[in-house]
């Protein structure tokens, strides 16, 4: 790609070590609060973008390219689900989460699933289930993160895929790549100028929509059809359902977000932040998978389709702004495996190891397991990056397919089904991951016309419902549990209509002041 | 009721603000009456020292810790005044001091870990320890659609949420 594009690579690097380290300043002088609550301060239009901008990365680049490039209008299936998300996320299990949570004092979305499902084993299965996908999760950031690496470095892919590791890995272990609000945002903001630039490049190219879908039609007909290649899934509504699923429902099963769910402030910040987030959803989303379209007739004969986005970049702009454009891909793919590699290091360390294995651990040890960890998953995905790499696409389907068939229906019975019990969620949990898993492994998909989220969250759906109802009598739902589900969904709006709204944060010092009230007889002074 | 002074978070919601019918805060109706509430919380700050490619950093975070309900958060900068209750009330805590230091390390270290995003073992400093009450307002008040409400309303944030109605 040339030195221009590696300039602009140190370039972007240099600017977003830049604000970190502005904002690690800058906060820790300012105040006591250090810069600990800039996530809060900065306005629900930064959370969101810093919620989208770390969600998605690698995926997006290459995975949702490379779909739109080999299925055409297919590849918008997925973008219609992930479109809406993350409100279809916040509105089911948001709101409702983030107070149960708050009520039992879970701090971790396994931990979670333990007091609302009180079991070792609910922690056993969950956590071995996160602590698995997330590491395959994470193999695809690494690929992604090699790939992009090789094309920008002109290196053979073993040792561009070892550099992008060993940065990921040093940075995860040295920190250096703060989670700084302002740093996310900025990321978020490049990204999606970039990928707009990149489909407005596309569209010029052509001369607009209609022309580009003509030269895309020309090579093969059946690409603008949303039944994919050669009308391969042509009325296979139960793989259109899967599809639609993976990225709306999907979301529901990652640990990793619906934490941030257990860590919203307030609800009016919540609820803007959602629509926000739809927004940037509604520009960034489709692009990648229409520029996937266009690439079809810009560069028909790409050797590696995952690349699809990054060469047309190449073909159609200037290097200085391919070089920007590759670096925040780059730095966003990284960020992304950082965060995966601290989320499974700290299930794997908390939820397993000191959980189970030894629960007088300090804190030293603790990081030093997560450290070993971290290194072997690197290990074993660098190995399996090289000697067979799966796609991108193919290892983000599985891993969400597996999270959200197995999480999903007990995230969301957990606070909307006060009947849902521990045998329920555990059943759930098994048979959810354990169909789905089937399904990919087996190829189901072909044979059923079910996609594997779709056989998946069926199954675990119906386990969780007649295992609850057949064990309700010899293992029923703790009293205070219950009690907690009934505080989580008993605030209400103040007045509808009347303007204003009920603020969530007080309702744990309301529930007290109430009880007080009624002791001392009258609320009047 | 006690007259031994006590640390409150300074309150910015004045009685005359509810009296005025707190259009303010975005309701529209008169407030009856009011009363003040002590809430008690226990206020922890720590800081963390840790190493990283940027140099040594120092993240500070200032945890308050429920006392009655035990949950922790992160709290935005106050400032502290010296109280005695006289008429206002003041509720009693369900925490002793040393249970609510490891729910707010707990939790302060949980949010420091997040926010650090690096495998680092940070030297921690317990930097101030203290149990501080927050002002709330009880009211009564009437909307106009029959049934009246009792609200609390938060005197720091103006926040508010309906006890009953």
């Amino acid at each position: 790609m040339g030195t221009t594009v590696i300039a602009f690579l140190i370039l972007y690097y240099a600017t977003v070590l830049g604000i970190g380290w502005w904002a690690m300043r800058r906060g820790g002088a300012r105040d006591l609060e250090g810069y600990l609550l800039g996530g809060r301060r900065v306005g629900p239009m930064v959370t969101a973008l810093t919620m989208q901008s770390t969600s998605m990365s690698g995926y997006m680049f290459l995975g949702a390219g490379s779909l739109a490039y080999t299925q055409g209008y297919w590849a918008l299936w997925y973008a219609a689900g992930d479109v809406g998300g993350a409100v279809v996320n916040l509105s089911v299990i948001g709101r409702r989460m983030r107070k149960l949570s708050q009520i039992t004092g879970a701090l971790t979305a396994i931990e979670y699933l333990e007091h609302r499902y009180p079991s070792p084993w609910t922690r056993l299965i969950a956590a071995g289930l996160a602590v698995f996908l997330l590491a395959v999760y994470v193999v695809a950031q690494f690929i992604a993160g090699g790939k992009g690496m090789e094309l920008i470095t002109g290196l053979p892919y073993s040792l561009a895929l070892l550099i992008a590791l060993a940065i990921i890995i040093v940075y995860t272990f040295l920190g250096g790549y703060l989670a700084v609000a302002y740093t996310d945002f900025f990321q978020s903001l490049v990204m999606l100028i970039g990928v707009l630039w990149i489909l407005g490049a596309a569209l010029a190219h052509f001369g607009g929509f209609a022309a580009g879908n003509a030269a895309v039609g020309a090579i093969d007909p059946s690409l603008l059809s949303v039944w994919g290649r050669d009308l391969a899934f042509e009325g296979q509504w139960g793989v259109v359902v899967g599809a639609v699923l993976i990225f709306s429902i999907g979301y529901m099963g990652w640990p990793h977000v619906v934490t941030r769910h257990m860590a919203m402030s307030r609800p009016e910040t919540s609820r803007l932040a959602g629509a926000y987030a739809t927004g940037w959803n509604l520009l960034f989303v489709p692009t990648p998978y229409l520029v996937g379209i266009l690439a079809i007739a810009i560069l028909p004969q790409l050797d590696d389709p995952e690349l699809a986005i990054f060469n047309v970049a190449h073909a159609l702009l200037p290097a200085a702004v391919t070089g920007l454009l590759m670096a925040a891909i780059m730095a966003a793919i990284m960020s992304t495996a950082d965060s995966l590699l601290l989320q499974t290091g700290s299930i794997a360390s908390r939820d397993l190891y000191q959980r189970f294995i030894r629960p007088g651990a300090t804190e030293r040890e603790m990081v030093f397991v997560s450290r070993a960890l971290v290194l072997a998953i690197g290990a074993a995905g660098y190995v399996v990056a090289v000697v067979e790499p799966p796609t991108v696409f193919a290892i983000v389907i599985f891993a969400t397919s597996v999270l959200g068939s197995a999480f999903a229906p007990a995230f969301i019975c957990a606070v909307w089904w006060k009947r849902a019990n521990t045998p329920g969620a555990i059943a759930s949990m098994l048979t959810g991951a354990g169909t789905c898993i089937t399904w990919e492994l087996a190829d189901l998909a072909a044979a059923t016309t079910l996609h594997s989220m779709f056989a998946g969250l069926c199954a675990s759906t119906a386990a969780i419902v007649a295992v609850s109802l057949a064990t309700r009598r010899i293992a029923p739902v703790p009293p205070h549990v219950r009690q907690a589900i009934d505080k989580a969904s008993a605030i209400g709006p103040v007045t509808p209509g009347r303007g204003g709204s009920s603020a969530l944060a007080l309702s744990p010092e309301a529930g007290e002041i109430a009880r007080e009230i009624d002791a001392r007889g009258s609320g009047r002074s | 009721m006690t007259d031994q002074p006590f640390s409150a978070i300074k309150g910015e919601v004045k009685p005359e603000d509810l009296a005025a019918g707190i259009t303010g805060l975005g309701l529209s109706f008169p407030i009856q009456d009011c009363q003040r509430i002590y809430y008690p919380y226990d206020w922890h700050v720590f800081r963390y020292r840790a190493r990283t490619i940027l140099g040594a950093t120092t993240t500070l975070v200032s945890c308050l810790v429920d006392t009655r309900t035990r949950i922790c958060a992160t709290a935005d900068p106050f400032r502290l005044e010296t109280r005695t209750a006289g008429d206002d009330w003041m509720l009693g805590r369900h925490l002793d001091r040393d249970t609510a230091l490891g729910l707010a390390r707990r939790y302060a270290d949980h949010v420091a870990r997040r926010k650090n995003k690096a495998l680092v073992l940070p030297r921690v400093d317990v930097v101030e320890s203290r149990p501080v009450y927050k002002p709330f307002w009880v009211t009564h008040c009437n909307p106009g659609s029959g049934a009246a409400q009792t609200m609390l309303i938060d005197g720091v944030t103006g926040d508010y949420c309906t006890l009953r109605g």
